[in-house]
């Protein structure tokens, strides 16, 4: 995809563990379309597995185990993958919800630190991908966006 | 290593900290090792199922938790998590890089894997730049799938043989056992290499590749510029920070 204009993919995976494989599984196979190296896609599937794992525990406490849903969106663009990871409510709470507004306020979290596995797992993050932007809206879902650019 | 499930307060952890870089005491050093267990346990299990067993991941964290240990200041307003963090995983990593990966894989994928390895480097010879997944699937002549498989059952990790000859231009044609016995004379530049080296784990991906490009590379920002689709400006910028980061990592004596 080097010289192409921007594809997106989307996902949608149950909020559960033993999904994270797909999302991973999915991430190696686009990092392959942008041109990404083996090392690099290594690099990434450690983020991609990590924020996902985040985010199941952010819909786990919002919505109980296994209820909420993963939604992964990868914009493929020349030279670079973006990858947006959001938890979301059941489809049943989704139905009942009226519409968002457009913009909603959202809260970052809190900067403690100590061993708060959920801080640790984004600083290792901010390890393997180039930019990472992590928001908690006002409704527990949480939207993680990273970008990892092609270096060669 | 004893297990610790205590959550250590701010105020213990700097003020143990505090008093290890006065004293250099090993107990004190050993109880900050122990208050941190969880940590390294967390990290190592980020790279498990990649044919190393989890013990020896954790072994290889506990020397960068270590070394984080000894380079941490009390005085800066951060948190010791977050600044042992990189040194830990670039620990791992590395460990990941040097090791052999080769029993526990199945045999058509190391085998996928070894031959994706060689065509890496012939592309790689070829291209004058790190190959796609793509481009070492259409070298081998097998769909993208394969090798992504293969490197997901194990990371890209090879060791080399002995007998194997280096790249380097003096030593060209001598097997790297011809190279081992010898005295290093530039022990210091090898200790100077390792803290940069460190340092650099606790830049972004980005700004590695950058410093690689202008300083082992040696492109000129124009040329790095046009490699990383980003203006010229945008490098000499994110060469700076770079720059400032690794200041801010090195020991002060080193720098």
């Amino acid at each position: 995809m080097r010289d192409t204009a921007h594809q997106i993919t989307e996902l949608k995976l149950p909020a559960r563990e033993e999904y994270i494989v797909v999302a991973k599984r999915a991430a190696g196979a686009l990092g392959a379309v942008v041109g990404f190296s083996l090392a690099e896609i290594d690099d990434l599937n450690i983020a991609i597995t990590q924020a996902c794992e985040n985010a199941v525990a952010a819909a786990t406490d919002q919505w109980g185990k296994g209820n909420g849903q993963l939604k992964l969106t990868f914009k493929g663009q020349r030279g670079k993958l973006e990858v947006n990871i959001t938890s979301t409510p059941p489809r049943a709470v989704e139905l009942q919800q009226t519409p968002a507004p457009a913009v909603r306020p959202v809260r970052r979290l809190p900067r403690e630190e100590s061993l708060d596995y959920e801080g640790i797992g984004l600083n290792m993050i901010r390890l393997f991908v180039d930019e990472l932007r992590y928001q908690v809206d006002d409704q527990g879902c949480m939207r993680m966006r990273m970008v990892k650019y092609l270096i060669d | 290593m004893t297990a610790s499930t205590a959550r250590p307060s701010r105020q213990e952890v700097r003020r143990l900290f505090e008093q290890y870089q006065q004293t250099r005491d090993p107990a004190v050093r050993q109880r900050l090792v122990d208050l941190f267990n969880n940590l390294v346990l967390f990290l190592a299990r980020k790279f498990q199922n990649r044919g190393e067993p989890l013990e020896d991941i954790v072994q290889v964290g506990y020397i960068g938790l270590l070394q984080a240990i000894e380079r941490f200041d009390p005085g800066r307003d951060l948190e010791f998590s977050t600044f042992a963090t990189p040194t830990i995983v670039g620990e791992i990593k590395r460990y990941f890089r040097d090791k052999s990966w080769a029993v526990k894989v199945p045999r058509r994928l190391q085998e996928t894997m070894q031959r994706a390895g060689q065509a890496q480097e012939r592309l790689q010879g070829r291209l004058g730049r790190t190959p796609s997944v793509n481009e070492v699937a259409a070298e081998l002549g097998v769909p993208p799938e394969e090798v992504l498989e293969a490197m997901e059952a194990s990371p890209a990790q090879r060791t080399i043989s002995f007998e194997s000859t280096g790249r380097g231009a003096e030593d060209e044609g001598l097997e790297l056992n011809e190279r081992l016995g010898e005295t290093d004379e530039n022990l210091e530049r090898v200790e100077l290499q390792n803290l940069l080296q460190k340092a650099m784990s606790h830049l972004t991906p980005r700004e590695r590749r950058i410093m690689y490009l202008r300083f082992v590379d040696e492109l000129p920002q124009a040329e790095v510029a046009k490699r990383l689709g980003i203006s010229q400006m945008h490098v000499s910028r994110l060469q700076r920070a770079a720059v400032e980061h690794l200041k801010r990592e090195l020991p002060a004596a080193s720098v």
